[in-house]
């Protein structure tokens, strides 16, 4: 696409113009969206939907709950029914990152609340350790 | 409130309102390929391609403009149909606020 289509000033409607006058979206498709984990430790493609939700998305499909319990706590430790010290409210992470209520699912805030890798269990407290981004 | 106030839909096919005005997070850097976008996103370690039609709407996240307003304007400059389109957007922008690439200019700020 055309530098020039992202010009300060340039409208919408003379930006689509452009657009469809230089073929950038001539052959209109399903808009896709591909994401690569660009840490190298991690890198693996992880297709789409990358979504991340408290129960569904991510790589396994388990959400927020499986990449949480996979760090060896508990479920309600994950979801915040116990009191933690480090969680304000006795929430989980997944119960703080990835609310009740917001919609589409309870999507959480970053994609790093659905990498196990992003998890630590102590004392069977459950912490989130990734990048909070958007949260 | 939180950054996806305007995700709607409950089900697992999520697509946000019609309402949703989408604009682009600060934190994240695009390199535009010419058959595409990518987009690195510094606070979430992950790198984002988007295809030639995504990358045109992603240009357009500019916090001015609805879902709606967007997708119809899509649509007549493209001369699509206005549901196709609209659904196709709405999808889209979904995606991207659940990735942490936009945010609703029409909600309060992100907690």
């Amino acid at each position: 696409m055309d530098e020039d289509l992202e010009r300060p000033g340039l409208n919408r409607r003379e930006f689509l113009r452009r657009a469809a006058a230089t073929g950038a979206a001539v052959a209109w498709a399903a808009p896709l969206v591909r994401t690569i984990v660009a840490t190298p430790a991690y890198a693996q493609t992880v297709g789409t939907p990358t979504a991340c939700f408290h129960s569904v998305g991510g790589r396994d499909g388990g959400g927020c709950m499986s990449a949480c319990t996979q760090s060896g706590c508990t479920g309600d430790a994950c979801d915040g029914t116990d009191a933690d010290p480090n969680q304000p409210g006795g929430q989980g992470p997944c119960q703080l990152y990835c609310p009740v209520g917001e919609g589409g699912d309870n999507p959480c805030c970053n994609p790093g609340l659905c990498d196990p890798n992003n998890f630590t269990c102590e004392g069977g407290v459950a912490t989130y350790t990734g990048p909070t981004g958007g949260c | 409130m939180g950054p996806n106030e305007g995700a709607a839909s409950q089900t697992a096919a999520a697509v946000v309102s019609e309402n949703y005005v989408p604009r682009k997070r600060a934190q994240v850097l695009e390199l535009d390929l010419g058959d595409g976008v990518v987009i690195y996103d510094d606070q979430s370690s992950l790198v984002h391609h988007l295809n030639p039609s995504a990358s045109l709407v992603w240009h357009l996240c500019r916090g001015e403009a609805s879902v709606r307003t967007l997708a119809a304007e899509i649509a007549e400059e493209l001369g699509l149909e206005l549901p196709q389109v609209l659904a196709e957007v709405r999808g889209l922008v979904a995606e991207l606020d659940a990735l942490g690439l936009v945010e609703d200019a029409a909600g309060p700020p992100a907690r």
